[in-house]
């Protein structure tokens, strides 16, 4: 149980920078990020995602657009602004740094002492 | 059949089932109040409605005409419960004094509760967390004493000549299982209105687990190992003295009524020892053989109507009846041990009376060991 939740965790911290690198490539609107996310084997509850994107659009890293669709009520497409470009290039390097500092962990060998 | 109601869901109409909107209705109104504490949170249900409304178009697109209770436990559990869905942003911690508060009053009302909830409630069987028939499981719903408790209780009452078994046996006869939601809420006190009913559900999703620790591990493995002794030695026992019941009840009934009286063929009521019982109390006997018919039928027509109810080809008994067949089992128990002692008696004096005509004439000369056989009516 305990790995699950660690797993959770950490899941919950990279969910904001996945979603942001998943609008990079094109707007696109709750349920398809869903999608999307399945196919890089993240799994995720719909419901998460909502109260996520409200808060990114309000913290000025994303902007929406209402799009009419064929299959139901209008959607939101969201899209990257220009600040949420910016902060996106803050998170890569972020993400390089942690990863860095992991790779070190993991490789580090015992050292003897005398 | 159901009622169908008619809703708009961000401007769409659709027809759902009337306890379907009752959930969906409660659902929406949970996330409401719990993303209300939150900025911009009615736009994140504004927007989860919508999804909604998608999800809901996709199935009539696929031929559903109306939206049944199904597919909204489908929808909430695709988008998730509200505990699951907040909390997952909110940067705020709560105050330390405003959780103490909190806690007070949960406290406080907790106990009103509880003190409410006793008078309401029934004892039924718990199908959620059952080891055998939910019988403990479903006590520990009924007094909100954890079940593992009651199962220690019951394994430490079985070591006092099976106490245990046989009060856990009779329960689980008597007691309903707790099939419905309804049943569900009655067992714990609730009340049952579609909010109550809504959550029993959701809540079904999770089976309850209760948080573990190495006591509980512990206690539960050592139970699930007695428990296994216990079936193989209760099935083991089972067979021998159902066996020995139903040769004697043969032999018995065989003797009374298809052999001839006074014949010495080897299972007439002669030859067993039984005859002077018959002369002296024909009725004690029969009491005896009918007792011991009811003994061993009854649990055999219990076990089989309830592998058929299983099956579905009849009812499962209701409350009544079962009641009224342990009721039955228990005289018969009752009545066999009287019957069984006087028969035993007169079989006895039977043997002593054998015996004596067989040494009529060397009675003066027995020793101590045949005399003992004598008294009981072993020779």
């Amino acid at each position: 149980m305990n790995i699950e939740n660690a797993k959770s965790q950490m899941r919950k911290g990279m969910l904001e920078y996945c979603v942001l690198l998943l609008l990079k490539h094109r707007p696109s609107y709750a349920s398809d990020i869903i999608l999307k996310l399945k196919d890089a084997e993240l799994l995720v509850v719909e419901g998460t995602l909502y109260p996520l994107l409200t808060r990114l659009k309000n913290d000025g890293l994303l902007s929406y657009q209402w799009q009419e669709s064929t299959q139901g009520p209008p959607r939101k497409y969201y899209a990257l602004s220009l600040e949420g470009e910016r902060f996106l290039e803050g998170l890569d390097a972020a993400w390089s740094e942690l990863s860095n500092t992991i790779n070190y962990l993991k490789n580090l060998r015992p050292e003897f002492h005398l | 059949m159901k009622k169908n109601i008619n809703i708009n869901l961000c401007g769409r109409l659709f027809q759902i089932d009337e306890d379907a909107c009752d959930m969906l209705q409660h659902y929406i109104d949970s996330l409401r109040s719990a993303f209300g504490r939150q900025e911009g949170g009615d736009e994140i249900v504004d927007d989860i409605e919508a999804r909604i409304a998608e999800l809901f178009d996709e199935l009539k697109n696929n031929g559903n005409d109306a939206i049944t209770i199904e597919h909204v436990k489908s929808v909430i559990t695709r988008i998730g419960r509200p505990e699951e869905l907040t909390g997952e942003d909110t940067g705020s911690q709560k105050d330390w004094q405003q959780k103490a508060e909190e806690t007070f009053n949960d406290v406080r009302s907790k106990l009103n509760q509880a003190s409410n909830k006793m008078a309401g409630r029934r004892l039924y069987r718990n199908p959620n967390d059952k080891m055998v028939a939910g019988v403990l499981s479903g006590l520990a719903a009924y007094t909100d004493i954890d079940v593992t408790f009651w199962r220690l209780g019951a394994v430490l009452l079985t070591f006092c000549y099976g106490t245990g078994i046989l009060l856990y046996i009779v329960l689980a006869i008597i007691l309903p299982e707790a099939k419905t939601p309804e049943d569900q809420l009655r067992m714990e006190g609730r009340e049952v209105n579609p909010q109550n009913l809504a959550d029993a559900v959701i809540d079904d999703r999770q089976p309850q687990r209760q948080p573990s620790n190495a006591l509980r591990e512990i206690l539960s493995f050592l139970l699930k190992i007695a428990f296994g002794f216990f079936v193989v030695f209760a099935i083991f026992v089972g067979i021998i003295i159902g066996i020995t019941f139903l040769t004697a009840l043969i032999a018995l009934v065989s003797a009374l009524f298809f052999l001839p009286m006074g014949s010495t063929l080897p299972f007439s009521l002669e030859a067993m020892g039984l005859a002077a019982a018959y002369e002296q109390a024909p009725a004690t006997l029969i009491l005896f053989t009918v007792a011991l018919f009811v003994l061993l039928l009854v649990p055999l027509y219990a076990i089989i109507h309830m592998v058929l109810s299983l099956s579905k080809k009849v009812q499962p008994m209701s409350t009544g009846q079962r009641i009224a067949w342990v009721v039955i089992w228990i005289i018969a128990l009752c009545c066999i041990v009287p019957a069984g002692i006087t028969v035993s008696y007169y079989h006895d004096e039977q043997r002593k009376e054998e015996y004596n005509q067989k040494h009529i004439y060397q009675r003066d000369f027995t020793d101590t060991w045949e005399q003992k056989l004598l008294q009981h009516g072993e020779i």
